[in-house]
């Protein structure tokens, strides 16, 4: 996996890092580009001025699922540096953390988090969170896909890496 | 040191990961000068605007309805929400958002004038060609021929070709809705509960 591949490179993880950011970029540029200020918290609060549309962007109402996993993936990774068994499981976690916040806007979770006796307990925003979303079938799928995709780079660059050691 | 530094690093990027999940969601105000729906716990949050009032049942309008809902409104008719416009040599067609399309005579630019309103139930988006225009009705697509206008004939209906959106004519942010049936008919509204 990719923290065992580029486990002790400085390189290597500065170039992870890259990435993510990269990506937490085109996911940012495609909020200003295609949502509008009164669908999105950050975008409203932070009342940016300048408005880009660069609607050549390759992007889909599902993609910051992706993204958002794939990008933190690559982060969590160039710092944490772990080794093989655990650098699969970091794109795991993070694909869970995004079905646990996609579940909590389903209908059924809704219902009940607002009618809960604890709700005063949860984080007021993460309620409002659940409250104000619409649960997406295909967002989890996203997700899940972005855990993929860095799962099977790594994989392919380690035998890259390994073939490349070979010769 | 350095795995201290390493594990604050850890925490941080967490908490950027779930704020910024938190973050892309829609906004919700407190202050009653705001637009949007309420924070549940604000106590100066018009009651209609709390989010406990988000629960509420889709009112529908069945397909038959729909399909031959289409009909011409002769006259200027006032625009409500204006959506995409598209003009040509003579006329000038504006989309007023889920109601239809609005055709104003601009051959004297100095005084257009306006022809009538097609009402066209979950209409966001039209093209023209020639004296055919395209529409999209909810999930139809319709092709109706002006040549006569206001005299207008359907000349064909493509049913079930875009995507079935139960929020389309829902403004409303803080409504939810609750048991949609597609098979029932498209959403023109909503009732609340209380």
């Amino acid at each position: 996996m990719v923290g065992s591949v580029i486990r002790d490179s400085y390189h290597g993880r500065i170039l992870l890092l890259l990435i993510g950011l990269a990506l937490l970029g085109y996911g940012a540029a495609g909020y200003l580009s295609f949502r509008t200020d009164s669908g999105v918290y950050f975008l409203t609060f932070l009342k940016i001025a300048y408005r880009p549309s660069w609607h050549v962007m390759i992007w889909n109402d599902h993609l910051p699922s992706l993204l958002h996993v794939a990008a933190f993936s690559l982060v969590t990774l160039a710092i944490l540096n772990p080794t093989l068994e655990r650098a699969l499981y970091v794109p795991l976690v993070w694909a869970s953390i995004n079905l646990l916040f996609e579940m909590v806007q389903h209908d059924i979770v809704k219902e009940m988090l607002f009618n809960a006796q604890w709700r005063g307990w949860l984080p007021r925003l993460f309620v409002h969170y659940s409250q104000r979303g619409r649960f997406d079938l295909y967002d989890m799928f996203y997700s899940l896909l972005g855990a993929g995709l860095v799962m099977v780079g790594a994989g392919m660059y380690q035998m890259y890496q390994k073939r490349e050691r070979l010769l | 040191m350095k795995r201290i530094l390493k594990n604050i690093l850890l925490g941080m990027v967490f908490l950027a990961g779930v704020v910024s999940i938190v973050a892309t969601s829609p906004p919700i105000y407190c202050n009653v000068a705001d637009s949007g729906p309420c924070d549940p716990l604000c106590e100066d949050c018009p009651p209609d605007r709390r989010l406990g009032y988000f629960n509420a049942d889709p009112v529908y309008l069945s397909y038959d309805a729909l399909r031959t809902s289409v009909r011409v409104v002769p006259g200027e008719q006032p625009i409500k929400k204006a959506g995409k416009i598209f003009v040509d040599d003579t006329y000038l067609y504006v989309n007023d958002r889920n109601r239809g399309v609005h055709i104003y005579d601009h051959s004297d630019p100095n005084s257009p004038k306006a022809l009538g309103f097609i009402e066209i139930p979950g209409n966001v988006d039209l093209a023209v060609k020639g004296a055919t225009l395209f529409v999209d009705s909810f999930i139809d697509l319709v092709v109706i021929d002006l040549q006569h206008f206001p005299e207008i004939t359907i000349s064909k209906r493509v049913t079930d070709i875009f995507p079935y959106n139960a929020y389309q004519m829902i403004d409303d942010r803080s409504i939810h809705l609750r048991n949609v049936d597609p098979k029932k008919g498209v959403i023109i509204g909503f009732s609340k509960d209380n």
